[in-house]
């Protein structure tokens, strides 16, 4: 947990989510870590009990926190801040406890993994440039959102004309939706790492399979089988630690996946359903254009996961191709196989459902169906039956 | 214990209250004597004969409470909509027939049952011969717990309903106690599946545990061996260095061994005599072979030295030794698989019964919440969901019971993959031709003997089922909950309309069709009634 190293995009970014008391663990260049990381703990506590203060407020209270003018929609404003709610707890719940054990382990193997793999390279690291292209799809995705994010509010709240609800509404809902988002984006981060991980160790083994091809059809050496053999069994070690580092993703923020996963899902479909009602209504609205950022924000993640899983069986090809008479080499890459085959790089929340691109065409396909119910309750919604 | 050969302590030794309970309350046929004395689970036919009765009984008694408690349906039934009575009548049984799938099936499995923990305790002790201990401790107090909140759910629903919604000046509703005897019998039961798949998963952990042991003993074993001429491999590292061709590589190779624990640093430090690095002078190939060659000399070399002065040993560095070890944990590892399989099919139907159960009970419990809520009546039997409160205590507490049956299958079925990802492990950390053999042939075998969980084929159980459930208790809840407005704007629609029109005959036609109104009729009459309203 003490000892790693990361080069500069990484730790501006983890600075920011220090900030936001997402990221519990002091930095590697900290003086005091201990101390740190207590202050830290007691930062995402004060976070934690304003959040659920302004929800709770929000809840009970009689001002128009909550759209009054019909039940329906109180219900489904209150939904939100449930949900909302759930996320944050989920979040601040995580870093307080489970982060600390499964994070650091992650932090640490992560360091570990690029000491063995980039170790090629300048010892000093990267350049900011190299580092900007290697993280250009976290940071594309932090950056975008975020300014997507604010421009559109800014947008927002020159051109809207406010009532009470309004103003009461999005200034107590908006960091909630700021804090959920960028949960997101870490989650990218993460992900990012690891396929980048996994990326470089499938470029090694197409090296590998080039070597063997050239070493079977021209010429081979003395002791070239042996070599061969060794490397698999490094390439072994880095997917078994590869595959651990995917583990401490997982757990350490299983219960966040979930419950930001579920927020945004419910906002994208609550307020899917409303748009089309102020439409046939006629009230101008414009807040539902903030939807917009919600909505990127699931692809992004899933489109991340998706591609990091795809690499794995991109792997296992690669490593079948080595091409090789001799027995014990053949029978390392069995092992090899056989472990991809154990060890699968699944990222799912808590075993709920897989993250890859399929879920986003069942969450498309759920947000249809339940239009398709609710658009059908819309004549009925006249305030006197519910 | 009093057993002669008391080698492990059997795990039924853990389950005593539960089995007292259990027999008790008549969820398990069993000999109480032989339990007592042998923690054995036997056939008994005094059981059986005393647990019919107790089934009798029951089924008696909650007959009697919905007779006693449909009066004021039947009163009602003409205020109430349609569908409300429908879903009301269709759930009334539900919980007697959850409670009689299994009692009867623990009728019929009441010998099988006993060899299940017999299967066990051999297992127990085959472990036990590989020095890998299974802590049954836990058990006791993980079923005690669950024990207390059943009994804390289970009075708190039944009490505050009674105290709240029953009009308990009347004698015959103390019947109303019958109405938690279904759930209680059918939590015990589960309560026994639940503790014996977690002390699967228990086994399951410890043959991981006692591979990982394998892997860190041979990690400190191999630093250990190259930790004596640790500077030597520095100077000779920096010579190398020096004298090979690509750096990149080299010293890329060269941090990962030391990252990896230093597997191979002796034989790399050997190998540094230079002439033998030149091996091929073509171009390309030098990359690859930028790094020293290992020769097998080496290897045997490094088996060698621990022979001189054991410090450190580790079983794996013994090939021969270690796999009749590897071949008893994976055998053991396929019985618990069976044990597992066996479990399962012992408890599918009472499983698939609590999963329909809880998923009905889910949705017609919030649906009729949201009858109360909008003041509607709503059948006497499902009286807990006027209370919003009491709605959320029984909603955890069904949920509860599914979920965690569910998440436990599933951790179960994760442990028992995770016992290959643990044997490669030793085989790459071992880096031995033999035992890359042993380790392929039984990660095989292991691959092929994977525990699933399911519902008798139905459903698998697992937390993607969960997923695909509450996506079905939404749905239907919003139809329900149209169906339901639809229903009302029709009495309302029609309510309104006789007021405008105080002809005596319209009136009387309509409250006629008001009364045997039927939902499709109700939806037509919106239909036609919108426009007017």
């Amino acid at each position: 947990m003490r000892d790693y190293r990361i080069d500069q995009v990484l730790h501006f970014s983890l600075r920011c989510y220090q900030l936001m008391g997402m990221h519990g663990l002091p930095l590697p260049c900290d003086a005091h870590p201990r101390r740190k990381a207590r202050l830290l703990h007691v930062w995402t506590g004060c976070l934690l009990m304003g959040f659920s203060g302004v929800a709770y407020m929000c809840l009970t209270s009689d001002d128009e926190f909550l759209y009054k003018g019909d039940d329906f929609s109180c219900f489904n404003d209150a939904m939100k801040f449930g949900f909302a709610e759930m996320a944050i707890l989920g979040i601040y719940w995580e870093t307080l406890s489970s982060q600390r054990a499964y994070l650091g382990r992650f932090w640490q193997l992560y360091e570990a993994l690029a000491a063995t793999q980039t170790a090629t390279t300048t010892p000093s690291g990267l350049t900011l440039r190299q580092q900007l292209v290697q993280h250009w799809r976290f940071l594309a995705i932090f950056y975008g959102t975020f300014l997507l994010e604010l421009a559109l509010l800014c947008v927002y709240v020159a051109l809207q004309e406010g009532s009470r609800h309004l103003v009461l509404f999005w200034i107590t809902f908006q960091p909630f939706i700021l804090v959920v988002h960028l949960r997101n984006t870490q989650f990218v981060l993460h992900m990012d790492l690891l396929r980048q991980k996994l990326l470089q160790l499938e470029c090694e083994l197409i090296l590998l399979v080039e070597y063997s091809s050239f070493a079977n059809s021209s010429a081979s050496f003395f002791g070239f089988n042996e070599y061969l053999r060794r490397r698999v069994r490094e390439m072994q070690m880095i997917y078994a630690r590869i595959h651990e580092l995917c583990t401490c993703y997982r757990r350490g923020f299983s219960y966040s996946m979930l419950t930001v996963l579920l927020m945004i899902y419910i906002r994208i479909t609550v307020d899917c359903y409303f748009f089309l009602y102020t439409k046939l209504s006629n009230i101008t609205n414009l807040d539902y254009y903030l939807l917009l950022p919600a909505v990127l924000h699931i692809p992004a993640f899933l489109y991340t996961c998706q591609s990091f899983m795809q690499i794995v069986p991109r792997i296992a090809y690669r490593l079948h191709n080595i091409a090789t008479s001799c027995s014990p080499v053949s029978l390392q890459i069995q092992n090899f196989s056989l472990q991809i085959l154990h060890e699968q790089m699944r990222i799912d929340c808590m075993g709920i459902v897989i993250l890859d691109n399929h879920l986003l065409t069942q969450i498309a396909y759920a947000v249809c169906t339940y239009m398709i119910f609710t658009v059908q309750l819309m004549p009925k919604l006249n305030g006197a039956y519910l | 214990m009093s057993q002669p050969t008391p080698i492990v302590q059997p795990l039924l030794l853990q389950f005593q209250q539960l089995f007292f309970l259990s027999k008790l309350v008549g969820v398990l046929p069993q000999d109480l004597a032989k339990f007592r004395f042998k923690n054995v689970l036997e056939k008994s036919r005094n059981g059986m004969i005393y647990m019919l009765g107790m089934l009798m009984l029951y089924i008696v008694l909650y007959n009697l409470l919905i007779y006693s408690f449909g009066e004021e349906d039947r009163s009602l039934k003409a205020t109430q909509s349609t569908l409300t009575f429908v879903i009301g009548l269709f759930l009334t049984y539900i919980g007697l027939i959850m409670m009689v799938t299994d009692q009867v099936t623990a009728l019929f499995n009441q010998g099988r049952l006993g060899d299940l923990y017999e299967r066990i305790r051999v297992v127990d002790e085959r472990l036990y011969r590989e020095q890998c201990l299974v802590d049954n401790s836990t058990i006791a107090k993980r079923i005690r717990i669950m024990l207390l909140m059943t009994f804390v759910f289970e009075l708190f629903i039944l009490l505050s309903t009674y105290v709240k919604l029953v009009d308990y000046t009347q004698l015959l509703s103390l019947l109303w106690i019958v109405s938690a005897i279904p759930t209680f019998i059918n939590t015990l039961d589960k309560i026994w599946f639940a503790v014996s798949l977690y002390a699967l998963k228990e086994r399951f952990e410890a043959i991981n545990a006692t591979l990982e042991d394998l892997v860190t003993e041979h990690e400190k074993f191999l630093t250990w061996l190259n930790g004596d001429d640790h500077n030597n491999s520095i100077e000779d590292h920096a010579a190398e260095e020096s004298a090979s061709q690509p750096p990149q590589y080299d010293s890329n190779l060269e941090y990962l061994y030391k990252e990896l624990g230093g597997i191979d640093v002796g034989s790399l430090r050997g190998s540094g005599s230079k002439g033998k690095n030149k091996v091929a002078p073509i171009a390309h190939s030098m990359n690859s072979f930028g790094e020293s060659i290992q020769s097998p000399r080496k290897l045997q070399q490094s088996n060698a030295t621990p022979m001189i002065n054991m410090a450190h040993e580790s079983e794996l560095s013994n090939a021969t030794k270690v796999e009749e070890k590897l071949n008893n944990l994976c055998q053991v590892h396929d019985e618990i698989c069976e044990i597992g399989k066996a479990m399962n099919g012992l408890w599918s139907y009472p499983i698939l019964s609590l999963m329909a159960y809880g998923f009905l009970i889910f949705t017609a419990q919030l649906y009729f919440l949201y009858c109360a809520t909008r003041a509607q009546s709503i059948p006497s039997l499902f009286r807990s969901a006027k209370s919003p409160f009491i709605t959320v205590v029984v909603l955890i507490y069904t949920s509860g019971k599914c979920i965690y049956l569910i998440y436990l299958s599933w951790k179960t079925s994760l442990a028992s993959k995770r016992t290959g990802i643990s044997l490669h492990k030793c085989g790459v950390v071992a880096d031995d031709n033999l035992l890359y053999e042993i380790v392929n042939h039984l990660s095989l075998k292991l691959l092929n003997h994977s525990v699933d969980f399911s519902a008798c084929g139905f459903f698998t159980l697992d937390m993607e089922t969960l997923y695909g459930v509450s996506g079905g208790i939404t749905s239907y809840l919003i139809i329900l909950i149209q169906f339901n407005l639809a229903a009302q704007q029709a009495k309302d629609a029609i309510n309104s309309f006789n007021s405008f029109n105080d002809t005596a005959g319209l009136v009387g036609a309509a409250t006629e069709f008001g009364n045997e109104s039927s939902s499709l009729f109700d939806l037509v009459t919106t239909t036609m009634m919108t426009p007017l309203n």
